[in-house]
């Protein structure tokens, strides 16, 4: 960091994974993540750079936070047991970030964004989420021309999705214009079913079969969504609608399918 | 979106309309007001005439696209030059206008179809990267478009994607192509007379095709280039007209040989589709009983009717 000597540093390095990667590596992803996080923001202090921006996740607050999570229910209430390591560890960093700006006066900041999407993603069977993992469900019922589809639970929950450049224009917008304690929200402030996110799927790859809800299946928390009333009143508004995100996403996925590029796991 | 009321387009329209797609057509001024008023707001439409190119900059400045879809224009690929320059006109000088004002407008992507027939007479698969050899006015005016197009992505950076689709087939297509010719004569009961069908063709089910523009339209790799949209599935034309009156239970049949073959007829049309395959990840899945099925099955119910551009769901 001290040869290229940047004037701002933008932190979205982590060791990332879903359920089962967190639940059986704790101290991997409790280590590794406060290392990431220490080492950069140290560093970026010493030789004086003059802003940083912390990239965190919504699974930072608490699990009984009310929905729309708002900034202020930070350290309320216990976590969510499934990924607490890593919702630890950047807690940690966000914390890091904030005794910066206190001690040293570090223009630091932090983002939350909520759950993204978009090209690139992991479309891969087994690690993916649930909406790359709907997208490739529905490519391969259409291709074999399948009458339903599966989908886990009663497609109730509620999800949040913010497309990927919508996040990347928050992160230049905040890196200009925002100095401040608090680790601001990053969303869209509008949440959708999952039966409606798959039916929109639908439409946008051509799928015209059924879904087979099963309910068997848990459901996970009804609602899940962020508070970016804050962001929203600093000027800043996600622009790209679920709908134009989600066929930009299907043709990435058509072309990383074919190329060999699907990551796994 | 240009030819929005074609049998691609509408095709293409309703899935666009699915995913949630902000439209506005061309349409000729004589119709565009009754078009506007059967589409009630759900897309919107603005006169222009391909065959009036000085009309298109105006037209696409007030669209302001995001995206072109262009897929009007002149499509008989009879072999005599009395309307050469009417192919020229409304293929080459209208897609040349349009470009430039798409070019004004900062378009993300210039999507536009071409032909199998500017590979004419040569070995198949045909690889887009051959000498176009067009035999009619019809695809030489495409392949002047593809080389005006291809020059304005090499020398401007233009992104235009020129897709050549291969005998597209599906539910409201009309006569005289082929298929729906085949299938109005089968459902009527009637014999079908028709050249010697030797000519294999490449027929490509029209949701498939529908699924490559929409693909390319947003793939940033797509730019620039020339894309073969084919099934792979080649068959002989009696080959596909015996299927159609087998699948139709038609009480007429095939007439093979009644019918004089046309100049410069193409012997066999293939696609090679690795490149789609490779920049797209486009692949068909339809299957051609499949297809011809859902084909026969909307002629059977709604004659030779266009497919409507907003679904009744919708």
């Amino acid at each position: 960091m001290r040869e290229a000597s940047p004037d701002a540093v933008f932190l979205a390095a982590a060791k990332v994974g879903g359920i089962l990667a967190n639940d059986t590596r704790p101290a991997e992803f409790l280590h590794d993540n406060l290392a990431i996080q220490t080492n950069v923001i140290h560093t970026a202090h010493e030789i004086g750079v003059e802003k940083l921006l912390f990239l965190g996740s919504t699974c930072i607050y608490p699990r009984m936070a009310p929905q729309p999570m708002p900034e202020d229910a930070l350290l309320t209430g216990p976590l969510e047991p499934t990924n607490e390591w890593y919702a630890i560890a950047k807690i940690a960093g966000l914390k890091l970030c904030q005794a910066c700006r206190k001690q040293y006066g570090d223009d630091f900041i932090s983002a939350m964004p909520t759950n993204l999407y978009g090209p690139g993603d992991n479309y891969s069977p087994s690690g993916s989420h649930v909406l790359p993992a709907l997208m490739a469900k529905m490519c391969k019922a259409r291709g074999e021309g399948a009458a339903a589809v599966e989908i886990w639970g009663s497609g109730n929950p509620r999800r949040e999705f913010l497309y990927v450049d919508d996040l990347a224009d928050a992160l230049v917008f905040m890196m200009k214009s925002y100095s401040g304690d608090t680790a601001l929200n990053v969303g869209v402030g509008e949440d959708i079913s999952i039966a409606d996110l798959a039916r929109k799927i639908a439409a946008v790859v051509g799928y015209t079969g059924d879904f087979a809800f099963d309910s068997t299946k848990p459901d996970g928390t009804p609602r899940k969504l962020v508070d970016v009333t804050r962001l929203n009143a600093l000027g800043w508004q996600a622009q790209t609608s679920l709908d134009e995100g989600l066929v930009r996403t299907y043709a990435d996925y058509r072309a990383a399918l074919s190329s060999g590029s699907v990551r796994s796991g | 979106m240009t030819g929005g009321t074609g049998f691609i387009g509408r095709h293409l329209v309703r899935r666009l309309l699915g995913c949630g797609a902000d439209i506005t057509l061309l349409a000729r001024p004589a119709h565009a007001q009754d078009l506007a008023a059967e589409l009630s707001g759900k897309i919107c439409v603005l006169p222009g005439a391909l065959d009036d190119p000085a009309t298109l900059g105006p037209v696409v400045a007030e669209a302001n696209p995001q995206i072109i879809i262009h897929l009007g224009g002149y499509s008989d690929p009879a072999r005599d030059l009395s309307r050469s320059e009417q192919a020229m006109t409304v293929n080459l000088m209208a897609t040349m206008a349009l470009a430039q004002a798409a070019m004004d407008a900062g378009v993300e992507a210039f999507v536009t179809t071409g032909t199998s027939e500017e590979y004419g007479h040569q070995a198949v698969p045909f690889h887009e990267d051959l000498p176009m050899k067009p035999l009619s006015p019809y695809s030489a005016s495409k392949a002047a478009v593809t080389l005006w197009l291809g020059m304005l992505h090499d020398t401007h950076g233009f992104p235009a994607v020129m897709i050549r689709p291969f005998l597209c087939y599906g539910p409201g297509q009309t006569p005289p192509k082929l298929v729906p010719s085949a299938i109005l004569a089968a459902l009527a009961g009637q014999d079908f007379p028709m050249t010697s069908g030797q000519q294999t063709r490449e027929l490509t089910y029209v949701d498939d095709l529908v699924d490559g523009l929409l693909t390319a339209a947003l793939n940033p790799a797509a730019r620039g280039r020339v894309l073969n949209l084919g099934s792979g599935q080649e068959h002989t034309a009696l080959d596909i007209v015996e299927r159609i009156f087998a699948l139709s239970g038609s009480s007429g049949r095939p007439r093979p040989g009644t019918v004089t073959e046309r100049a410069s007829e193409m012997n066999r049309v293939l696609a090679e589709t690795e490149r789609a395959a490779k920049v797209l990840g486009w692949q068909a899945t339809t299957q051609l009983e499949t297809g011809l099925r859902e084909t026969i099955g909307w002629a059977r119910r709604h004659g030779d009717c266009p497919v409507p551009l907003i679904p009744e769901d919708f």
